[in-house]
């Protein structure tokens, strides 16, 4: 079973929903995938709304889908009010790059078919030189761009595609996400796209006019036992939490693409077998990204080093890293 | 002098009010201004803005009707534009759904007449720094091909940081040199500007040049200045759009008054060869660098 990586060229692309449908898809076919999403904001908006598609899905709601609600979900929430770096590095301690890595790896390990959803853009930072689209080339995972049909989206999925090649996360291609009815025409869009880029479109979700699919009601989160590891620690109970505004119509709009068929081809990427040498990227980076670990209130990476020196140091040692 | 060249992160971060500013700055200056803006699409009210901005008159001291003092009207201001797209798209998009081709040559030919006959010229780019004009030619190409160098201007959304840094690498790999961005506060609930400042320092290596703040939703200013006989005197009145250009027109005055973007006149303008731009960038590290070195010394212990 296959892993994808959903990221998006802003915030409010619709990345969840397209993660909603493709776990949705995943469980359909069989599989019993594993949604992660690392940073997330405190209401954990999204974790409810993938969580809602699933069960959608499912039969019945206790069997199934081993949905992993974010696995650092507790460390690395950040207030939505603010921008995911500064949420995330505003305890003064940062994020700890090795230990998400190792949880990625761990669960890709575990499940098989793991979903992976990014926060904001690929380029934003997650700590200092270190941004989503490393992390993305750290995942090893088959990565997807959302991006919309609002004008000035070309510009946008140019720019990232070149900061995901530069940053060696090339994606697989773009989901164009027709959320803006004054936006281009979808065929258009994705055709542009397509041409400018080079990279090629996924799919193309037009849901104007469409009817949103029926979300299952009742107990959903009572019955849906928290994901607990071996030591014992709940990660991520959704119990007795009370689920935010917005997490169900982007459940809604996730049974919606998943009905209409719109990811077929998505699909057979995810539940494509994944080679070995994945799990191995994957695996290296982990160790490799330990000596970001930066002690508390030293302020990034090159705080405590001297300006000029340590940062043509820190290029060369990551260049050096990444080609191991 | 240099032609200056404002591109930003996204389309409706406020170019046109930022590069607006500049070019009354310039002209409030004494220099004889041009405002270019090669690409337009879905009408041609950026230029109105950008003219109306450079050369609307200032109020007459004491009453409320426009004097004809302070203006800077035909001859010491111009305005043009090469392309404009009726579809709201990109150039790249909009030139082929109407048949129409592009010509960077002629953009490029009506560049070095503005130089020839202004002191100075403000470049407007369309979209954010790579939007397409052919079908591998960029915006950051055309700035790149104008030798200008760039202000990436974006807004204090959630994504401004990302976009920022992803706009700067943008440039640089397509060789085009960034002076520096121009945070405008256009979201209510976005960032404070200064933790935008702060997180751009971190992910760009070009310096935040300045920040236009957040200006309140009918702000004074209507009926001030004399944006009708600005626009008259330049030819660019009767122009589907330029009727809306009060709005943004005022905007880019308010920026240009309250002394926003002095900061990135002072280098986008001044300095030659890009000098003032990269001796100013050089004092802002060495004096963060300073100030790193003060915490840590008074602070606590080096840490590690």
């Amino acid at each position: 079973m296959g892993t994808v990586f959903v990221a998006g060229t802003e915030i409010g692309v619709g990345k969840t929903v397209v993660a909603g449908a493709l776990v949705r898809a995943a469980i359909k076919a069989g599989a019993r995938p594993a949604f992660l999403k690392p940073f997330v904001t405190d209401d954990r908006e999204d974790m409810h709304a993938v969580l809602l598609a699933a069960m959608g899905a499912m039969k019945r709601p206790t069997k199934g889908v081993a949905v992993a609600p974010a696995v650092c979900t507790a460390e690395y929430t950040f207030n939505s009010q603010a921008s995911p770096y500064t949420g995330m590095s505003g305890s003064g301690e940062g994020v700890d790059v090795g230990a998400v890595l190792g949880t990625i790896s761990e669960m890709c390990g575990d499940t098989g078919t793991v979903i992976m959803e990014g926060s904001g853009g690929v380029m934003t930072p997650i700590r200092r030189g270190y941004y989503m689209a490393d992390l993305m080339a750290d995942a090893a995972m088959s990565s997807v761009v959302v991006t919309t049909n609002r004008i000035g989206s070309l510009g946008l999925a140019a720019m990232s595609a070149e900061a995901c090649k530069e940053r060696r996360a090339p994606p697989i291609g773009f989901v164009v996400n027709c959320i803006d009815p004054g936006g281009y025409e979808p065929d258009q869009i994705a055709g542009d796209i397509r041409d400018v880029t080079g990279a090629p479109v996924l799919a193309v979700l037009d849901m104007h006019g469409r009817r949103p699919a029926r979300v299952r009601k009742g107990s959903l989160f009572g019955s849906l036992p928290p994901r607990a590891d071996a030591d014992g620690t709940i990660k991520g109970g959704f119990l007795g939490e009370r689920m935010p505004e917005g997490a169900k119509r982007s459940a809604a709009a996730s049974g919606a693409i998943h009905e209409g068929g719109r990811l077929a081809g998505m699909v057979d990427v995810l539940l494509a077998k994944e080679d070995r040498r994945a799990q191995e990227v994957r695996d290296s980076a982990v160790e490799r990204r330990r000596w970001r670990l930066v002690p508390a209130g030293s302020g990034g990476r090159r705080g405590a080093g001297a300006q000029r020196g340590g940062r043509k140091k820190g290029k060369k040692k990551k260049k050096g890293s990444r080609a191991q | 002098m240099r032609p200056v060249f404002v591109s930003g992160t996204d389309t409706g971060v406020g170019k046109t009010v930022v590069a607006g500013a500049l070019a009354r700055t310039a002209a409030a200056a004494g220099c004889r201004t041009a405002v270019y803006k090669p690409f337009m699409a879905g009408g041609t009210g950026d230029i109105a803005v950008l003219a109306a901005a450079a050369a609307a008159a200032a109020p007459a001291a004491g009453s409320a009707a426009p004097g004809n003092d302070g203006g800077h009207a035909a001859g010491t201001v111009a305005a043009h534009y090469e392309y404009a797209f009726r579809t709201p798209a990109s150039p790249y998009t909009a030139a082929r759904l109407e048949g129409t081709s592009i010509d960077i040559g002629a953009v490029l030919d009506r560049l070095a007449q503005l130089r020839r006959d202004y002191e100075a010229v403000v470049v407007e780019g369309i979209g954010g720094a790579m939007t397409p004009l052919l079908r591998d030619y960029f915006v950051a190409d055309l700035a790149r091909d104008m030798a200008a160098p760039v202000a990436i201007v974006t807004s204090n959304g959630f994504d401004a940081a990302g976009h920022s840094a992803m706009a700067e690498s943008s440039c640089r790999r397509h060789g085009a040199h960034v002076a520096g961005f121009v945070i405008n506060c256009i979201s209510e609930y976005g960032y404070v500007p200064a933790a935008l400042r702060g997180e751009i320092g971190a992910v760009a290596e070009a310096p935040v040049l300045a920040t236009v703040k957040r200006q309140k939703a009918g702000a004074p200013g209507g009926g001030r200045y004399d944006i009708g006989g600005a626009l008259r005197a330049l030819g660019v009145d009767g122009q589907a759009g330029a009727k809306g250009a009060e709005p943004g027109a005022y905007a880019a005055i308010r920026a240009f008054e309250g002394g926003y973007v002095d900061g990135a006149a002072r280098i986008m303008f001044g300095g030659g060869r890009g000098g003032g731009a990269a001796a100013r960038w050089r004092e802002q590290r060495r004096r963060r660098r300073m100030r790193r070195k003060k915490a840590r010394e008074s602070g606590r212990p080096a840490a590690g």
